[in-house]
């Protein structure tokens, strides 16, 4: 049992990081289920809202699970990051295949892995471009 | 079952995946329940529900 800790610790850290966000989420509906009872309240009393209450009901927690994460949609940006990541998978892909060419590690094996780093890396060079070269502005 | 662990301790991340993709849509059935039951109450006085919980009402269901 120790030796497995000792082995894979690190798995600690993604795992905090699953339980942390699935808090957060929790959290955060917690919140937003008070906020809708308050206006419940209001409704029941024949009263309007504030209207800062209900801005609340609509705001964008920064949530991991809620926001992006498990499947979900992110908010689109109005920046086109195809460019930076074409540029940066395609450095990275350039510096891999340099490295397995060279045989600066001096070991085969090694090379072999460097090359195979270097195609996954082209390849989300060349999804990056694709991206790059069909984004468009959202709207609003 | 140590060793078990050992060959197939990468299996955790999907299935971390799995389980907080659950747990998030376990949720978004609560808040859309409980924004449905918002308007029923506008509804049971006679009132016109506010803009923002129509607006929270018509996103679609990923967008949280």
């Amino acid at each position: 049992m120790e030796d497995l800790f000792r082995s894979y610790w690190w798995l600690l850290f993604p795992m905090a990081w699953f339980i942390g966000a699935g808090w957060q989420s929790w959290m955060n509906y917690r919140t937003r289920r008070d906020a809708l009872k308050l206006v419940q309240t209001y409704a029941e009393r024949g009263q309007e809202p504030p209207p800062e209450l209900m801005a609340a009901i609509n705001r964008r927690d920064d949530d991991a699970l809620m926001n992006g994460g498990f499947g979900g949609e992110t908010k689109p940006s109005t920046t086109n990051w195809g460019w930076y990541q074409a540029a940066l998978f395609g450095a990275l892909a350039g510096g891999f295949a340099f490295l397995a060419r060279s045989n600066i590690l001096g070991d085969e094996g090694l090379a072999d892995a460097m090359t195979v780093a270097a195609v996954v890396l082209a390849a989300l060079a060349l999804a990056s471009l694709v991206y790059a070269l069909t984004w468009k502005r959202p709207q609003g | 079952m140590a060793d078990l662990f050992r060959d197939y301790w990468w299996l955790m991340f999907p299935l971390a995946w799995a389980l907080g993709a659950a747990w998030q849509g376990w949720l978004r059935s609560q808040a859309r329940r409980d924004e449905l039951r918002l308007v029923q109450t506008y509804a049971a006085v006679g009132k016109e529900p506010p803009a923002e919980l129509i607006k929270a009402l018509r996103r679609e269901p990923q967008e949280g």
